[in-house]
């Protein structure tokens, strides 16, 4: 076996070309970057056909492969096109990671996650994608888990694909909330009046989840925890009434602290205050950056993630509280697994192997690439032009 | 055949261009295609640059609500009144003649921004001119009213944000600004935004169009002015003519604002270059020569220096190097000229930059932007506390020949957190006005509250402009 991507020629290869959609300019145009064994990171590849591809892929054999923009020319001949070479088009993306977190996560630290702080992901998957999908009205949302500590989204409609860098700012900062400051500082920044938006995200995902999983994070538990969260009270009388409130009962549950918390703080800034608070663990944390550049590249689905040999799979947000991070296929498992299991038979003759890939290829296949081919198929009918005037 | 298809052609385009509703407000998008004669043409013009000079000094003098809206509207009744079809074409026809004199690169930035301010003032003068402006323009296709049926699904939220106000519908594209400061509602790739918001969105749009638009004008420009040498004459001078105040009218008012002892620290702080020159000369070798001293002349006799004063202050200078008869014989006749007491007894008034610029020059007088090489340019602005960075901007932009906007830039950068963002430079006793402003802290402009009247009598067209546009 070789050392990163699944040898091509033992993969359902029709799913691979399905990724980069079917057009060809569109595919001859798209970057492509490899990372090659011991780290060396080739960008601007590109493809005249998916020959081509299948072929560089076999030869070069990358551990990870990122997709870039779709660009005014091919890539791998871009000296020619010198100054004017520029990106065109390209997925609306979101990358949301752990370590961003790691001021409000107390189970883990650094690469390490478990399903108690996996709890953040969910959070974000679900508040993120009914903004994109109901606000923004996109209808080819994809989740992917990056293969270790964090999520990426891509947005593939055809009006996601051709927003300026400026609008990819402006609908990244409409959803941000939290500010990444430096480390330790993390400041939600509600304005004046919290906007209806948030408001749905904090009544429909952000409360229950923060009051029935997020306590688990033990905020409240230490003393030095119970400081970080009085500070964003930032009302010393409030802050002095709180911690008698919760002195000498050294039993209670998280739960139990939290709404002493709640009832002793005065009712004038009471909705104000626990906004902050919950905003400030458990609102998405977005990296801005990888959402505006774009030229900006972002890990291909089904990569392996080179440092934890799990397969970037793809998320259903409709069940997003399901998918547990560390039970995803890896590598080593499908090794066995493609030399163990029995081949069978499709309807169409060909032999496969099974895998617990499938199950994740059917998922982006059926949910996701047929939706998308469908629209592009749609989009590409002529249309009727009103007939001129005279 | 051909014959029908031109004219049905032509119906359709005035059919465009005419406007159903009461606002008359245009968009521009198609250009007049009426016969014209060359002096409405030029008239029209001269009117509309008017307006948007005038609108850009309210601006640069921070006048803003009720004041700025009583200006303009006297200023628009007088200059570009839009009340019927008549007008309406007026005010088409002027702005198209403006694109041609303004199209230029270097004067792009300021003619959108000011026919921006226009469009928005404008809209915000009545209610309903938002919605007949849109319908006019045929861009209800685009944008579009929200009903009170549509707003039903939405009411709590659109409340919470915008209360009971009107709110518009569109793409979230064309929102960007306010999607990214949340003030917009999302829903289905729609944003709803408040009226007052929408105007802006209107206005950056069109402004966006007409940035575009020029730049396309501009290559076409050689073309069109080559085909009619009747317009090409008013064209070119028309975007560099000076309309501002003459610096002369009121120099009564002004005289005696100024001493001679002031001089070296008014230079110090507020001369623009051409008058720093002067002055560093005069002090160096204690003479000027003829051209010199009317440029300088005039200038301090602008800024507020007495007749008396400024006897004095030549002779002083000038009687270093030769006597008190000599001085009083050949110089102190032509500093009373100067003031209108001798000859012709014309009150002169100081050049303006385009006559400073357009005259030539020698050492020590001239515009030093045109006339300097650029070693002489670089130790006068270091000198001056430009930093390097500054400097070579500023050269990059002399090496263009655009020597009233390196001025320009000379002064943001002797006025650091300067709000004077768009100044124009015209004339230098503007330069030296605004520049006292700044150092004063604004406490100059309060006092200096012009009734319309005034206002209206200083903006009277003079036969100058006129003579202007005939050469
Ligand atoms: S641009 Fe005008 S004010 Fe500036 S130096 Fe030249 S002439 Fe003087
Ligand atoms: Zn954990």
């Amino acid at each position: 076996m070789t050392k990163g991507v699944l040898k091509p020629d033992q993969y359902d290869y029709e799913t691979f070309q399905k990724i980069y959609y079917a057009d060809r300019e569109y595919f001859s145009n798209r970057e492509f970057s490899f990372t090659l064994a011991g780290d060396v990171y080739t960008r601007y590849r590109s493809f005249n056909s998916k020959e081509a591809f299948h072929k560089e892929l076999s030869s070069s054999n990358p551990n990870k492969i990122d997709i870039g923009a779709v660009y005014n020319a091919p890539p791998n001949k871009r000296e020619l096109y010198a100054k004017s070479f520029a990106p065109k088009e390209k997925e609306l993306v979101f990358d949301i990671d752990m370590t961003d977190y790691d001021d409000v996560r107390t189970c883990c630290s650094d690469a390490n996650i478990c399903r108690k702080c996996w709890v953040f992901m969910t959070i974000s998957i679900k508040i993120v994608n009914r903004i994109l999908t109901d606000e923004f009205g996109f209808k080819h949302v994809m989740w992917v888990y990056s293969g270790r500590r964090g999520i990426h989204c891509w947005v593939c409609d055809v009006r996601a694909r051709r927003l300026s860098q400026e609008a990819r700012r402006a609908i990244a900062d409409y959803i941000t909330v939290v500010k990444s400051g430096d480390k330790n500082s993390k400041k939600v920044n509600l304005g004046p009046q919290i906007h209806p938006s948030q408001m749905k995200s904090f009544k429909d995902v952000l409360e229950p989840f923060f009051t029935e999983q997020l306590l688990e994070q033990q905020m409240l538990m230490s003393e030095g925890n119970r400081e970080k969260i009085l500070d964003l009270i930032q009302d010393d009388a409030a802050k002095a009434a709180i911690l008698k409130a919760w002195s000498g009962r050294n039993n209670d549950t998280p739960q139990q602290i939290w709404s002493t918390l709640k009832q002793t703080l005065p009712s004038d800034i009471r909705g104000r205050r626990i906004h902050d608070i919950i905003f400030t663990y458990s609102y998405p944390r977005l990296d801005v950056h990888v959402s505006v550049g774009l030229n900006h590249l972002l890990k291909s689905p089904f990569c392996i993630h080179p440092k934890t040999g799990r397969v970037c799979v793809p998320i259903d947000p409709e069940k997003c509280e399901e998918f547990d991070p560390t039970s995803v296929p890896d590598l080593y498992t499908l090794v066995e697994q493609l030399r163990d299991n029995r081949p069978i038979k499709k309807k169409d003759g060909k032999e496969v192997v099974p895998t617990d890939l499938d199950e994740h290829v059917k998922f982006f296949s059926k949910k996701f690439v047929a939706p998308l081919k469908a629209a592009i198929q749609k989009e590409k009918a002529p249309t009727i032009k009103d007939a001129t005037d005279f | 055949m051909v014959k029908t298809i031109e004219s049905k052609a032509k119906i359709f385009v005035s059919d465009s261009n005419k406007r159903t509703g009461k606002s008359w407000i245009s968009n521009y998008q198609i250009p007049p295609t009426d016969d014209l004669s060359i002096d409405d043409f030029q008239q029209w013009g001269l009117n509309r640059i008017r307006v948007l000079k005038h609108i850009d000094e309210c601006r640069i003098n921070g006048i803003s609500g009720d004041d700025l809206n009583r200006k303009l509207r006297a200023m628009e009744n007088q200059f570009l009144p839009l009340t019927n079809e008549e007008e309406q074409k007026r005010d088409i026809v002027s702005h198209w003649t403006l694109r041609l004199a303004y199209c230029r690169p270097a004067d792009r930035n300021w003619f959108v921004t000011q026919e921006g301010a226009l469009l928005k003032w404008r809209l915000s003068q009545k209610d309903d001119y938002i919605t007949e402006y849109l319908s006019d323009n045929h861009l209800d296709h685009h944008y579009r009213l929200v009903t009170t049926q549509e707003r039903e699904p939405f009411q709590k939220n659109l409340k919470s944000l915008f209360g009971e106000k009107p709110v518009y519908k569109l793409p979230f594209e064309q929102a960007l600004d306010l999607l990214r400061q949340k003030k917009v509602l999302l829903h289905n790739g729609d944003c709803f935004v408040s009226k007052d918001d929408f105007a802006s969105i209107l206005v950056a749009a069109f402004k966006n169009d007409l940035h575009d638009a020029l730049a396309v004008f501009y290559k076409a420009q050689a073309n069109i002015l080559n085909q009619n040498d009747t317009i090409a004459p008013f064209v070119e001078h028309v975007g560099t003519m000076y309309f501002g105040s003459d610096y002369g009218v009121d120099s009564t008012k002004r005289s005696g604002q100024v001493k001679p002892a002031d001089i070296d620290m008014l230079d110090k702080r507020s001369f623009p270059m051409c008058m720093h020159n002067s002055h560093t000369k005069l002090r160096e070798t204690h003479h000027l020569k003829h051209a010199a001293r009317m440029q300088y002349g005039l200038f301090l006799k602008g800024i507020g220096l007495s007749l008396e004063d400024a006897l004095s202050f030549w002779r002083t200078e000038f009687t270093r190097v030769m006597g008190v008869d000599k001085f009083d014989k050949e110089y102190s006749y032509n500093i009373r000229h100067n003031y209108g007491k001798e000859g012709k007894r014309t009150d002169y008034t100081p050049y303006s930059c385009i006559k400073i610029i357009n005259n030539g020059g020698g050492n020590d007088h001239g515009c030093p932007f045109k006339n300097f090489d650029a070693v002489n340019l670089r130790v006068n602005m270091l000198q001056r506390g430009v930093p390097e960075n500054g400097v070579s901007e500023v050269l990059t932009l002399v090496k263009d020949h655009h020597y009233q906007i390196a001025c320009r830039k000379h002064f943001e950068w002797t006025h650091p957190n300067n709000n004077f963002q768009e100044l124009s430079i015209q004339h230098p006793n503007q330069y030296f006005e605004h520049s006292e402003k700044f150092f004063n802290n604004g406490e100059q402009a309060k006092g200096e509250k012009k009734t319309e009247k005034d206002f209206l009598e200083e903006n009277q067209l003079e036969e100058a402009d006129l003579i202007a546009l005939e050469n």
